[in-house]
């Protein structure tokens, strides 16, 4: 990660850094998220999980020394018109498909993914000596599981290279052109240095631009999954995508979808009624389309303020994103 | 010498003779014989059981230190085309290895470490199968009295009476008689057969340029890859300089020029070895990282920019030159003030200080660490090593690496036969008879003459690269499909 690369998450509106930092980390706690729905970078979550507090902070110090953002009180920074200028001048890729909250293991698919394709580009060219791209063994074992079961199709290259060719059309041309760069197989392969000159852009975005065009790839397995037979079998959508959720919040919001009150769940989970708060919570911040309203008709806990405090702010959040 | 042998190393390796000791030690293991074979590195070790792994039926298992050593092992039998091999290790998630373990008689070679081999399944579903050879890589590491020893191999002794394989190969590159005995004897294989090796390499030359400073060093460097036959490697003790001079020798040479660390990333580096291999790429640029899986029979020099971290790695380094049996060479450069730097424990792969404090604090922390350093002290520590007695293996180990790189500046600045210091250093008692195809005396002042003299001098001409079909900055994704699948 490069300094300007945070850039995008700030705004004119002023905020604290730290649920940056957090969401960055992917540390899943309610303030951290509320925080990065608010302020629109929640589908960063876990985006860049080796950065150390000791380096974001001196990227936030970085970017006060050169004037691209300002304290506006003592925990909050927003966006100086230098900081806005450059923006607009220098604007970063932005993701159409990515969520790193309900997509955690986009870089193995990524990985499986150019493993198979070499596999396949040297297989296609009946060379056998080549190092692979990939040396971690599980996902080896994945894509040689897959190859095993596709490797007598029927004109496989082909097959291949046409859903390949049907993902790359529905990106954009620069965006499928990086991700393609970055594919390695038989006599080619571009080394990170090499690419970084031809195509500006920073590690963090590089990243980024391939983990959003998988991302597309496994929306689409999951949605037509019969147009892609070959991705399809790679990348069973299912091992790639989940509700952002974690599993004791899904159990709880299970229940709740089931017409359950909140004390009921309370009695069915054996859960106090602080965590079952704190489950339906995250469950209304993070899933799309939650209904707050009922969730507030069926609440016969003891009241807590905090609680609907949070549910009105989220209220409120949804409100605006209409 | 045996027909049958020469043909299969002909058709499965495409080597047309053995290099000493190789043969030797595989007649051994195909006659049941055990065996511990002391090989430099760069020998050719590996072929040693691979070769009878293709002769013979049955299972071959490789026991290595380091899961990182296995990763490169199974890297560059999968290079070969070699399907059949896989590492049994923590890697695998537990699914995988139980279909492993289920379809032992799919793979010709396993790699694992002792703990894995340990494992009560493990055992089991390996005492089902028939295993032809269990090979011992690093044998060293088993003797208390090496700096290298991992107290895991203790278990090996009592492992290899429950496989029963038909032979034991026990490898290492450096052992001394007492390390030797050692071996055998924690192995309980008092009569196993020795096959030692020297360390010597005739048709490497040694030779030494002094230059000026380090602008001259510069230059010289460059004026030797316009004159060397190719390819070769450059060694640089920083990943900076390698960068560096990988842009100049491309910009100012034109020859196809990489340089390759550990900061790069594991595809990168993959990449990298790839064209180095078949030839695209013409020189590396490399830090001492550079080295593992790399068995590129045509290596014709390598040179040292700067000096090496001891006179081990010097050796060793030096040692990919040449592996096909013709003329190579091995240049150091070197300024009038400088001397080689003093070991550090982490460019050993081992731990600093500060990391065995942090990990005696709280060793739980540490459990999965893939850092080799990590997994050295997570050894060390389920053997019930205290922090005091790893600190003072440590500490000798280091002293021992600063006592090499005092031998070894002797080296540099040596006037007589280098090569006579090297195999002495290396505890041979072998009379080297110096004449001009063996090494520099004192500073060479004549370099070009030496290349002349060697058939080593090439005139470099302009080279195109290879890709330029396929050039980058016009590349779109319809092209890429084309080139890989088509
Ligand atoms: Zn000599």
């Amino acid at each position: 990660m490069i300094t300007t690369d945070l850039l995008r998450f700030f705004s004119t509106d002023p905020q604290r850094v730290k649920p940056i930092y957090y969401t960055l980390r992917g540390k899943k706690t309610f303030s951290n998220l509320l925080a990065a729905k608010k302020h629109g970078y929640l589908i960063y979550f876990h985006s860049a999980a080796d950065l150390t507090w000791g380096q974001f902070e001196h990227h936030i110090g970085q970017l006060q020394r050169e004037q691209l953002i300002q304290p506006v009180s003592k925990n909050e920074w927003c966006l100086t018109a230098k900081g806005q200028a450059w923006c607009v001048q220098q604007p970063p890729f932005l993701t159409k498909y990515y969520n790193g909250l309900t997509m955690p293991k986009l870089n193995v698919a990524l990985a499986q993914l150019h493993l198979a394709i070499q596999v396949l580009s040297q297989f296609q060219h009946k060379n056998k000596q080549y190092f692979p791209v990939v040396t971690d063994f599980s996902i080896q074992w994945q894509v040689r599981q897959w190859f095993q079961r596709v490797k007598r199709t029927e004109n496989l290259s082909q097959r291949f290279e046409q859903e390949l060719t049907h993902w790359f059309t529905l990106l954009p041309s620069a965006q499928s052109n990086f991700v393609a760069a970055n594919f390695s197989g038989y006599q080619f392969g571009f080394s990170q240095a090499q690419l970084a000159t031809r195509f500006k852009y920073s590690a963090y975005d590089g990243t980024l631009v391939q983990l959003d065009a998988i991302a597309c790839l496994l929306l689409q397995l999951q949605q037509v999954p019969k147009n892609w037979p070959l991705c399809q079998q790679l990348l069973p959508s299912e091992a790639f995508l989940q509700l952002p959720l974690s599993r004791s919040t899904k159990a709880t919001y299970a229940l709740f979808q089931q017409g359950l009150t909140l004390s009921q769940i309370c009695q069915s989970r054996r859960l106090k009624a602080g965590t079952v708060r704190e489950h339906l919570l995250e469950a209304a911040l993070l899933i799309p389309d939650f209904d707050v309203t009922t969730l507030l008709k069926r609440n016969d806990l003891a009241a807590d303020i905090y609680f609907t405090d949070r549910l009105n702010e989220i209220l409120e959040l949804n409100k605006h994103e209409c | 010498m045996s027909v049958d042998l020469l043909a299969a190393l002909e058709q499965k390796f495409g080597y047309y003779e053995f290099r000493p000791g190789q043969q030797a030690i595989i007649e051994n293991i195909l006659q049941g014989q055990d065996t511990l074979g002391i090989l430099p590195t760069g020998s050719g070790k590996s072929l040693c059981y691979q070769l009878p792994a293709y002769i013979q039926q049955g299972l071959t298992i490789i026991v290595s230190p380091l899961i990182s050593l296995m990763q490169d092992q199974v890297a560059q039998l999968q290079l070969q085309g070699e399907k059949q091999s896989i590492a049994l290790n923590s890697t695998l998630n537990w699914s995988a290895q139980k279909f492993v373990l289920t379809h032992l008689k799919n793979y010709r070679f396993l790699f694992s470490a002792p703990e894995t081999l340990n494992r009560p399944d493990v055992l089991a579903a390996l005492c089902q199968v028939n295993i032809q050879t269990l090979v011992i890589d690093e044998a060293h590491c088993i003797s208390q009295w090496g700096v290298d020893f991992r107290p895991s191999y203790l278990k090996l002794g009592a492992i290899r009476q429950q496989l029963q394989p038909k032979a034991t190969l026990m490898l290492t590159a450096t052992a001394t008689p007492k390390v030797q005995q050692d071996i055998l004897e924690k192995l309980a294989l008092p009569k196993a057969q020795k096959v030692i090796y020297s360390v010597d390499r005739p048709n490497i030359f040694f030779d030494v340029i002094q230059c000026a400073d380090r602008q001259a060093k510069q230059a010289q460097l460059l004026t030797l890859i316009h004159q060397l036959q190719l390819p070769g490697i450059i060694y640089f003790s920083s990943r900076q300089s390698a960068e560096t001079m990988a842009q100049l020798i491309q910009q100012q040479c034109h020859i196809p020029t990489a340089f390759y660390h550990g900061a790069l990333s594991t595809k990168d580096r993959y990449l990298i070895q790839q064209r180095f291999m078949t030839g695209e790429l013409k020189v590396i640029c490399a830090t001492n990282a550079f080295g593992m899986g790399i068995n590129k029979a045509d290596i014709r020099f390598v040179i040292h920019y700067h000096a090496p971290v001891s006179f081990e790695s010097y050796l060793q380094e030096v040692g990919r030159a040449g592996r096909d049996g013709h003329q190579s060479i091995a240049i150091l450069l070197t300024l009038p003030d400088e001397s080689g730097r003093q070991a550090r424990l982490l460019e050993m792969g081992l731990p600093t200080p500060v990391m065995v404090k942090a990990f005696f604090k709280r060793p739980d922390r540490f459990k999965n660490s893939p850092e080799p350093a990590f997994e050295l002290l997570n050894q060390l520590y389920r053997n019930r090593f205290t922090e005091s007695e790893v600190t003072q293996m440590l500490e000798n180990k280091r002293r021992e690496k600063n006592e090499s790189l005092w031998a070894f500046n002797r080296f540099v600045n040596l006037t007589t036969c280098r090569r006579q210091h090297l195999v002495h250093y290396f505890g041979e008692q072998q009379r080297i008879v110096h004449d001009d195809q063996c090494c520099a005396l004192g500073f060479d002042t004549a370099i070009t003459a030496t290349l002349e003299k060697l058939k080593l001098y090439h005139l470099n001409v302009e080279e195109v690269p290879s890709d330029a079909d396929l050039n980058l900055d016009t590349l779109e994704w319809p092209q890429v499909l084309k080139h890989i699948f088509e």
